[in-house]
Order: structure tokens, then C-alpha cells, then sequence
């Protein structure tokens, strides 16, 4: 008996004492090559024999595990796997909607958000328009990606018209479309849209993303007001006063920090205001 | 001197009982069926039968070695309770802890055979499609024999403490939540409300089947140290006698009924 | 008592059924001593708590309390396994095995060297008739078969105390009396043997005291003498002119040897002198147990 206990006390360390170590050498390699050791779609769908849609699942879960890991590791612009697991995912099951909507979140998103690649993930929303005819909502969010991510406003037109044809697609979308052609690329454009999503998909990631968007047009704006009024000053009075600081204790602007309360940079020579860095809201 | 003699004695046994029962007879069928896929793969595949091959082969090492790992480990010790076959030995110079250590390095010597078999078969295969067996793929396979033996150790574990489907089901779920370590550890951040020290406690104390996954890394010829190997041996053999040595007390004091 | 090999004092047991609120199956108090080269029977209606008896003393079951001592060794020391041989009842084996092996597989967890071993388990093999099968896998073995394999492991050792439970269940009658044969002669050569049993006349005829149980406590041990106490009568049977008429009558012991030779001048044929007693069956039935 006194030798078990002390087998097991002595064995229990060295369980606790060897993992740190492993990690180590295991973080030394490199981050996994995961889903590419995987086949995709077509592959996997031949060899589901009949449980394609829980494959699926289980795709589209590894895909969530990745993203999240790759987010909590710290591995930004590594999310090599993301596209793969979601393509396969999408292969296995066409009308996993959510395998599209999210997916195009994940991926379209700059770094450090998502995987900084909007085309795969307008491509990923088109796949699953396509593939789903009758999803208006899919379509919609194809044109508003393709808007927002890809600084497209002729082509995120044509597909929300596209949309506005689908049986139940809501009144909105034709004017959408029509807006974004009015004043393409404009910020206030994009707040409007933000706002449209926030308000209309239900709570979750693709919410909170749509909030946090709202607030990184809002910030825009609130940029691009700020450099209208100084350059009217300029304009005005001749005054080159470099600092923001300053401009705020003449009386010029309201306010020199962004919405979070970290303050504009200021590019006196061009008399541009942007978001800084540091800010949570910038975006790139 | 003595009682090493007969844990091996109980550990000879044991893997003759994997023998005669023909459990290896199917690891060949399935090693064969292996090399036979090869010179199919080899059409259809478009350059990527040596890939697919190696990801066969490990993928079936291991998920065959987790069933049979399962299986045979949470049989070890409740079958022979169950079936009273433990009756005759236990009343001969053979303790109980040497009945429970004897009987688990019967079982590694089963799983070692597994492996080594579809290493063997991995081997044929990829030589008759003119592909390599990499001291990589070596390593891989040595992982996941070290995979399997914990599996095994943890139904040993639950076999000595209960019949045998509570131990099936026990040891299933464990390996599962093994498979999920970063989950576990991570569970904080996503679940509102779950305590961050609960997930850290539960990925340090539940076996960590994660680490031992190293067949994408030696399929696509990564480097695997093995300083990581002697790592994960000794993390292996250190969580085996923990577990064991549980048993063995657990066991101690069990009616033999 | 000379050279006490087992002894077992005050030993309870209650084994419940986990999770069942019933109270669970009492066995005890258990007192027993046996002398070197002694064979008692346990003996006992099926359900008597014999097994569990035996089990206790083999340390297959824990005893809630009291203590064992076999050949000299307190029970908590293992060191008594290598000296005691234990048939259980219906016995297990690895079937995959064959009947060699097993004795093999035996005898190296009895430390037994392997050349002994080797010869131990033929002479073994052939003592209990399985010479011709040894070689075959165990789960051909027949009932029978399985039981004489479960004797040849028990003396594997040569035991100095052989414990058997139910040894004569699933033989055939020359079986039986091979199992008495062979007690009798193990007994000779200095081997205590303590078996159970539910068949009285097995146990009269081997038997040098009885141990008998009843749900789950042992009433009394001792000779069938003490136990039935000695005989003051006794029942002749003979029969006459060429065995056409036959004849059964009581005498006093006192008389006996004069009534003997009388009827054998007579010309009668005898045909049996038993003793007028209590029967064992007796003793066992519920409404008569004399309380120790």
C-alpha cells in the first residue's frame, strides 16, 4: 500500500512535470498543418458513406476550433485551415447556411480578426447563393461583402438587384442597391448597411460583429467630419495649426480622441485625420 | 525476482489471449487491404497516392488501435473478474497489483503488435508505389502506439473499479474529451461562466491524446525531434503507474464474488 | 491441536448487493480449526453459504471482521498461497488455453521451475485421466473434463492444505469416486483437505469431521460420532434360503456379535449391519438443527 501511494505520488508529478516541456517542443514545430493532412469536399462526400451531413457538423466545428485557436494562440495570418474545413464543410452539406455566412465573416475580415481574404470569402458567400436560389439573405450578404470588403460598388449592385428578385426578399433591398451606386464607397454608405445587418440578424457572432462594424463606420465618420471642419478652417482663417490639441482649444473641433478615447492622427502637411493604430476601431 | 516472473507470466498470457483470439488475423486483412488500395489510389488520386497512403495508414493505425485499445483495455480486468477466471489466480503467489501491472503489459505487447503490423503494411504499400517509409512516418507510428497504450491504461483504470460496459463507456469519454484537451483548456473563454482554473485543472489532469498526434507533421516531412518522444514516452509511463498504482489500491479490498 | 493448517476465528461477512436496500446475505460467526493431515467436509444445503465460506478463507472475499491463519501464515501474507491448492466451484479457465498450458501458466505463477513444471503437469495430466486431451484447447473440455483440470492446478503446488469446493460436482460416478480416492490418499501422505459439499453419503465416507452450515452459519463441527452421537442399536438385514426370503431387524449393540453368529449358523445370508441413528439429513433439516 505504501509503495502504491508512493508510485502514484511520484508517477503524478512527473505527469505534471513533463508537460510543460512537451508543449514547448510542440510549439517549436510550428503551428499544425491541420486541414491539409484532411481531403476536401468532393473527397470526403464520396467516402461519407450516407453521414454527410454530420460530417459536415463536424467540419464546420473544426473549423470554428480552428478559427477560435488560431485566435486565443495568438497564430494570426495562419488561418491556412480555415478555408479548406470551410469549403469541405459547404461540400458536405450545401445548405448549411451558416457554414457561408460565418465562414465569409472569418475569412473576410483583416488580420488579426479574421484570415484577410475577402475574395475567398465572397467566394464562399457566392457558392452559397448558388447553391441555395432561393436564399435571399445569402445573396444580400454576397453583395454587401463584396461592397465592403471588396470596394466594389458597381458589382455589390448588380448582385443585391439580383437579390431584391428573390421570392420574400425584403423591400429594402432594391433602394440598398441604389444607395450604394448614389455614393459608392462612402463611409456613411457603409454605416447605413452595418446598421441594416445589425438590426437584422439575430444575436450571435454575426451580430456582434455587424455592432462592431457600426462602430468602426461611426468612428470614420467621425474622422472624416473632423477633417472637413479643419480644412474649412484652413480655408478660412490660413491657420496651419498642426496639432489637433490645438485646434480643439481654438474652438475648431468638438474633439480630438475617437470614440474609444484614443486620439486622431493628424497628417498636418496633407490635412488628412485617421484612426490610429492604437485604437480598437482601426481597421485597415 | 519472483514477482517479476509473474507479471510476465500474466503478461504472456495476456498477449496470447490477443493471439488466439485472432484479433491480429483482422490487423492483417486490414494491412492487406492497405497495400491493395495502393495500386488503386494510384488512378484516381492525381499525384497524391503517396499523401493519401500515409494518411490511411496512420489514420487507420489509430483509429483501429483506439477500438481495439477501448475494447481490450476495458476488458482486462472486469471480464476476468466477471467471468470468474480470476478465481484460480488470485489464490496463487500472484498480488493483485501484479494480476493489474501484468495484465496491462500484455495489453501494450497487443497494441505494439498492432502497430508494428500496420506499420508494416503502411511500409509494403507505399513500397509498392514507390514511395518511402520515412523515419517520420517511423516516429508517427511510435506516437501513436504511445496514444494507444494510455487509452488503454485508462479502461484498465475503470476496469478494475466496475463492470465492463461502465468501463467501455467510461474510458470512451475520456478518450474523447482527451481528443479535446485545447477545448478544455480554453473552455473559459468561450463558455460565460466557467471557471478558467476548472479548465486548466481538467487539461492537466485528464490524459492529453492531442500531443501524441504528430501524422500531418510526418506526412508532410516536418521535423519531429525526438526529445519530444522521450517526452511523451515519459509522460506515457508516468501516467500509466499513476493509474495503475489507483487501481491497484481501488483493487485491493474488491470482493471476487 | 498438532500442527494446526487452518484456523479461522469469528469471521463475519455481509455481502450486499450495491445499490439494494435489502439487508444482504450474512455469513458467520466462522470458527474453525483443522489439524494436519485431516479432511473435513463442509457440508450444507444448496444457498448454506458454503462458497462464500470457502471464499472468505481464500481471501477472494474480505471478512468484515475476525482473523485466518492457513499452514501457519496470517492471511494478509500471501506467502500462504504457495502452500495451500484451491478448486472453485465451476471452475474458470482461460479457454483459449490449453489444458497443459494452463498448468504451465500455473506453475510459473507458483515459481515452480520450468523442467519441474514440465513434468509435474504430465504426471499431473495423467493422474486426473486428461492425458489424451492436454494438448486440446479448454473450451472443448467438457464439464467434467474442466473439473479434473481445475483438480490437477489445485495440487500443482502439492499443497499442504487443498481446499475444494463442490469437487465431485459434473463427475460421473467413476469421477466421484476418484475425487474420494484421491482425498483419501493425499490425506495419507500428510495433505489437510477441507471441501464442501451437499451430498451426505461423500462426505461419511471421507470424511474425518463435518462442518455443518446453515444460512450462513456453521452449526457444529465434529465427528459423525459427536455429532450423531454413538449408536446403541443397530439394523441387520439378511436373508434367507437362497436369498427368497429377507429379513431386517434391530439389535442392541450390546448383542450384536452373539446375534451375528447365531444368524450365521442358521445358514442366512447378511447382507448389512448399519447403525440406528440420526442422519446426517436430519441434523441439516431446519426443524431439528441442534444449536451449537
Amino acid at each position: 500500500m505504501k509503495s502504491l501511494l508512493l508510485a502514484m505520488a511520484v508517477a503524478g508529478g512527473a505527469v505534471l512535470a513533463v508537460q510543460p516541456p512537451i508543449e514547448q517542443a510542440l510549439t517549436a514545430m510550428g503551428p499544425e498543418p491541420d486541414a491539409h493532412s484532411v481531403w476536401t469536399g468532393p473527397v470526403v462526400r464520396s467516402l461519407s458513406v450516407g453521414f454527410s451531413d454530420v460530417l459536415a457538423d463536424l467540419y464546420w466545428l473544426r473549423a470554428v476550433q480552428c478559427y477560435g485557436r488560431q485566435k486565443i494562440d495568438g497564430t494570426y495570418g495562419s488561418f491556412a485551415d480555415l478555408e479548406p474545413l470551410l469549403q469541405t464543410a459547404a461540400a458536405l452539406d450545401p445548405r448549411f447556411e451558416m457554414v457561408y455566412r460565418y465562414g465569409a465573416v472569418f475569412l473576410s475580415e483583416p488580420t488579426p480578426v479574421g484570415a484577410g481574404k475577402p475574395k475567398a470569402g465572397v467566394a464562399l458567400l457566392k457558392q452559397g447563393a448558388d447553391a441555395n436560389p432561393l436564399n435571399w439573405r445569402l445573396r444580400q450578404e454576397e453583395g454587401l461583402f463584396t461592397f465592403f470588403y471588396l470596394n466594389d460598388p458597381l458589382g455589390a449592385a448588380e448582385i443585391l438587384k439580383s437579390a431584391s428578385l428573390i421570392p420574400d426578399a425584403p423591400f429594402w433591398m432594391n433602394s440598398l442597391a441604389a444607395q450604394i451606386l448614389s455614393n459608392g464607397g462612402e463611409i456613411e454608405a457603409a454605416l447605413q448597411m452595418w446598421t441594416i445587418l445589425y438590426e437584422r440578424s439575430e444575436p450571435g457572432l454575426l451580430r456582434d460583429n455587424a455592432a462592431s462594424q457600426v462602430r468602426v463606420a461611426q468612428n470614420r465618420l467621425l474622422a472624416k467630419r473632423l477633417q472637413e471642419k479643419v480644412k474649412a478652417y484652413r480655408e478660412k482663417s490660413g491657420d496651419q495649426t498642426s496639432s489637433l490639441e490645438r485646434l480643439k482649444e481654438l474652438g475648431v473641433i468638438e474633439t480630438f480622441v475617437d470614440l474609444v478615447g484614443v486620439p486622431f492622427e493628424f497628417d498636418a502637411a496633407q490635412g488628412v485625420v485617421r484612426v490610429s493604430r492604437e485604437s480598437s476601431l482601426w481597421r485597415r | 525476482m519472483s514477482a517479476l516472473r509473474r507479471v510476465w507470466a500474466v503478461a504472456y498470457n495476456t498477449h496470447l489471449e490477443s493471439v488466439r483470439q485472432r484479433l491480429f488475423l483482422g490487423l492483417l486483412v486490414v494491412a492487406l487491404l492497405l497495400m491493395s488500395s495502393a495500386l488503386v489510389l494510384k488512378d484516381i488520386s492525381v499525384h497524391q497516392d503517396l499523401k493519401i497512403l500515409m494518411d490511411i495508414g496512420l489514420g487507420s493505425a489509430e483509429f483501429f488501435g483506439t477500438l481495439i485499445a477501448l475494447f481490450l483495455g476495458s476488458d482486462l480486468v472486469s471480464r476476468d473478474v466477471e467471468r470468474r477466471t480470476l478465481h484460480l489466480l488470485l489464490v496463487k503467489p500472484l498480488s493483485r497489483t501484479e494480476f493489474i501491472f501484468g495484465r496491462y503489459l500484455g495489453l501494450c505487447s497487443t497494441l505494439a503488435t498492432c502497430t508494428v503490423l500496420l506499420a508494416l503494411g503502411l511500409a509494403m504499400a507505399l513500397w509498392a508505389a514507390h514511395g518511402v517509409f520515412s523515419l517520420g512516418l517511423l516516429k508517427a507510428f511510435y506516437s501513436i502506439f504511445l496514444q494507444l497504450a494510455l487509452t488503454g491504461v485508462v479502461g484498465a483504470f475503470l476496469s478494475c473499479l466496475g463492470s465492463r460496459p461502465l468501463a467501455l463507456m467510461g474510458s470512451t469519454i475520456i478518450c474523447i474529451l482527451g481528443r479535446m484537451s485545447d477545448v478544455l483548456k480554453n473552455a473559459s473563454l468561450v463558455l460565460e461562466g466557467f471557471p478558467d482554473w476548472l479548465g486548466q485543472a481538467l487539461y492537466r489532469v485528464l490524459p492529453n491524446f492531442q500531443i501524441f498526434d504528430l501524422k500531418s507533421r510526418a506526412v508532410y516531412g516536418d521535423e519531429i525531434p525526438t526529445a519530444l518522444l522521450s517526452y511523451l514516452t515519459m509522460y506515457d509511463i508516468a501516467y500509466s503507474v499513476f493509474l495503475l498504482a489507483l487501481a491497484a489500491i481501488a483493487f485491493r479490498n474488491r470482493d471476487l464474488k | 491441536m498438532p500442527s494446526e493448517c487452518l484456523s479461522a476465528s469469528d469471521v463475519f461477512k455481509t455481502q450486499k448487493t450495491p445499490f439494494s436496500r435489502r439487508p444482504g446475505f450474512k455469513v458467520g460467526p466462522l470458527n474453525l480449526r483443522m489439524a494436519q493431515g485431516e479432511i473435513v467436509g463442509l457440508l450444507g444445503a444448496n444457498g448454506a453459504g458454503k462458497t462464500t465460506a470457502l471464499k472468505l478463507l481464500m481471501g477472494l472475499l474480505v471478512p468484515d471482521s475476525g482473523s485466518i491463519e492457513l499452514v501457519g501464515f496470517k492471511s494478509s501474507n500471501i506467502e500462504w498461497r504457495s502452500r495451500v491448492g484451491y478448486l472453485p466451484e465451476q471452475p474458470a479457465f482461460y479457454e483459449y488455453l490449453t489444458g497443459r498450458e494452463f498448468l504451465h501458466f500455473a506453475a510459473e505463477l507458483f515459481g515452480i521451475a520450468s523442467s519441474t513444471s514440465r513434468s509435474r503437469s504430465a504426471s499431473l495430466l495423467e493422474k486426473v485421466g486428461l492425458a489424451a486431451s492436454a494438448d486440446r484447447r479448454i473450451r472443448t473440455y467438457s464439464k467434467g473434463m474442466q473439473q479434473r483440470l481445475g483438480i490437477a492446478q489445485a495440487l500443482l503446488n502439492e499443497p499442504r492444505l487443498l481446499v475444494l469446493d463442490e469437487p465431485m460436482s459434473g463427475l460421473d460416478p467413476m469421477g466421484r469416486r476418484f475425487v474420494r480416492d484421491l482425498m483419501l490418499e493425499l490425506r495419507s501422505q500428510g495433505c489437510s483437505i477441507l471441501f464442501s459439499t451437499h451430498v451426505i453419503p461423500d462426505a461419511e465416507f471421507v470424511c474425518d469431521r463435518i462442518a455443518l452450515m446453515r444460512m450462513g452459519t456453521l452449526l457444529a463441527v465434529g465427528t459423525l460420532d459427536e455429532l450423531l452421537g454413538i449408536p446403541s442399536q443397530f439394523e441387520v438385514t439378511c436373508t434367507r434360503n437362497a436369498g427368497t426370503e429377507r429379513e431386517t431387524f434391530p439389535v442392541a449393540k450390546d448383542q450384536l456379535p452373539e446375534a451375528i453368529a447365531k444368524l450365521l449358523a442358521q445358514g442366512a445370508h447378511l447382507v448389512s449391519v448399519s447403525p440406528l441413528r440420526a442422519s446426517v439429513e436430519d441434523l441439516l433439516a431446519p426443524a431439528r438443527v441442534p444449536v451449537a
